[in-house]
């Protein structure tokens, strides 16, 4: 096929989504026709993949690196914490640590004092024992970090779906890639965020060009909902959906795993992708 | 307030969500699991010394990077990263031409869509076998999927370098599978450079299919 010199130099910039869009059409178009260059495009995705895990998979840091990393790092800040002390240089000024250690003994204290037993979103809990058990949630905060952090564009930790199943031991509960294909949804990549003092696993995805963040996380230290409307789905499952900010805020809880979704989407589609995270 | 035992930073705490990904591509550039254990234990140091100088809210894993291939040149490469035995621009004899449709089908596996599991086992090795310049480029766009304007900022070189080293890497990277592919009886052999692929598929699909049935 006499385009296919052409592709096979636009063919990388393709795969690695560099292309400008007038050469985006243009390759897509030969793709649709030329086997040959088809199957060099899917050897080059293959390749990618096989890469991606082999690369991740032959280096995984060990518990005892991970502990001497921590150690040589915390030295070094005390090293210059000491030298800044002794030198006065830069009176008044915070430092990265000052807030955090506050927020961590919180979490700490939250955790100790998170009611255990209950579970299914069908038991529905009355504000005053939200209260009491968690020590004063304020709902609609924890709605309003929900959107914070789902309207912040800083970049991913991680962007290998595999390996989201490490923010286990951050979370508490599990967390696995959710295959949300069917939606439309482009994945983009998760982190860990604080919520409410508690950690959270965020999934960041694009849909129809609009933004869909996935919050994973322990149900039982903060439960969402109690503001929000409640809507029964499909296989009879509770959710509970809401606007805030111009956000729509989809809710629903299975086993003490809470997932939620902020999206710009509207509520149904938020419901309707809630509903199918497990 | 001294005397209470230090908590991590933020800065700390970013960094470390990194530790992985700095495993990594450390490994692929020493090549040895200890040298880049050191590697990234230097990087992540100097990046908290330097941590003044990192703007909160841009790409922290790309910064990291960067400081990771700069320590990586000043302690083993003083003159720069490795440079390709193959010089001038696609003066190797690699034709683009030169592998079958069909040859190209049975080094994947349709289901899992990546490479056939016996041919992914020696990708890593495939890899290292690259020149340090393409290597890194490959892993840096193909495993750490970052843009062309951020491999250029860390590798310290134009983007059009960039994209020339990254197809000559993915080029020799999967001459060398196909190499392997061939050795395993995975594919038959492709006929002359330049041949018309459709007589190459005829080839490929009958070789293919009677080892695939002797096995």
């Amino acid at each position: 096929m006499s385009g296919c010199r052409k592709v096979v130099t636009l063919l990388d910039a393709y795969a690695d989504g560099e292309l400008e869009p007038e050469h985006v059409l243009e390759i897509e178009g030969h793709l649709a026709d030329c086997h040959g260059c088809s199957a060099r495009l899917q050897l080059e995705h293959a390749t990618r993949k096989s890469l991606r895990r082999q690369v991740y998979a032959q280096a995984q840091p060990s518990a005892a690196f991970s502990e001497r990393i921590l150690a040589s790092l915390q030295a070094e800040a005390e090293r210059e914490a000491v030298a800044e002390l002794d030198g006065a240089r830069r009176g008044g000024m915070l430092t990265w640590g000052s807030i955090v250690p506050l927020a961590a003994a919180a979490a700490i204290a939250l955790l100790w004092s998170a009611k255990t037993g209950k579970s299914e979103a069908s038991v529905h809990r009355a504000p005053t024992q939200v209260a009491a058990s968690t020590g004063a949630v304020n709902f609609d905060q924890v709605l309003d970090e929900l959107i914070d952090r789902h309207i912040d564009r800083s970049s991913p930790e991680v962007t290998e779906p595999s390996l989201l199943d490490g923010m286990e031991p951050q979370v508490g509960v599990p967390v696995h890639f959710p295959s949300l294909a069917q939606y439309g949804a482009r994945w983009q990549g998760g982190k860990v965020v604080p919520i409410h003092n508690q950690r959270a696993a965020s999934l960041r995805f694009l849909v129809d060009g609009h933004r869909m963040t996935v919050y994973v996380y322990n149900s039982e230290r903060f439960p969402v909902a109690t503001s929000l409307k409640r809507r029964v789905v499909r296989n009879e499952q509770s959710v509970y959906t809401g606007w805030k900010r111009g956000y729509s805020i989809a809710t629903t809880d299975r086993h003490g795993v809470g997932y939620a979704v902020a999206t710009d989407l509207g509520e149904e589609e938020g419901a309707e992708i809630v509903a199918s995270l497990h | 307030m001294a005397a209470l035992p230090r908590k991590l930073s933020d800065f700390e705490k970013e960094a470390m969500s990194h530790l992985s990904t700095l495993l990594a591509v450390g490994s692929r550039l020493t090549r040895s699991p200890s040298e880049a254990e050191d590697l990234v234990q230097d990087t992540l140091l100097k990046a908290l010394r330097a941590r003044e100088h990192f703007t909160p809210g841009s790409n922290m894993r790309a910064w990291l990077l960067r400081i990771l291939t700069n320590t990586f040149i000043n302690r083993y490469r003083r003159g720069g990263l490795e440079r390709s035995v193959l010089d001038g621009p696609d003066a190797d004899p690699l034709a683009d031409g030169w592998i079958g449709a069909s040859t190209m089908e049975a080094m994947r596996d349709p289901e899992s869509r990546a490479m056939r599991a016996l041919l992914e086992k020696e990708i890593v090795a495939a890899l290292d076998e690259l020149p340090e310049e393409f290597r890194l480029a490959v892993v840096l766009s193909d495993v750490e999927e970052l843009s062309y304007k951020e491999i250029s900022e860390i590798m310290g070189c134009p983007i059009g370098t960039v994209m020339s080293r990254l197809h000559r890497g993915r080029r020799l990277l999967k001459r060398r599978l196909y190499d392997h592919a061939r050795s395993l009886g995975i594919v038959g052999p492709e006929e002359a450079v330049g041949a018309a692929p459709e007589r190459d598929s005829v080839v490929d699909i009958a070789s293919y299919r009677k080892k695939a049935g002797n096995s």
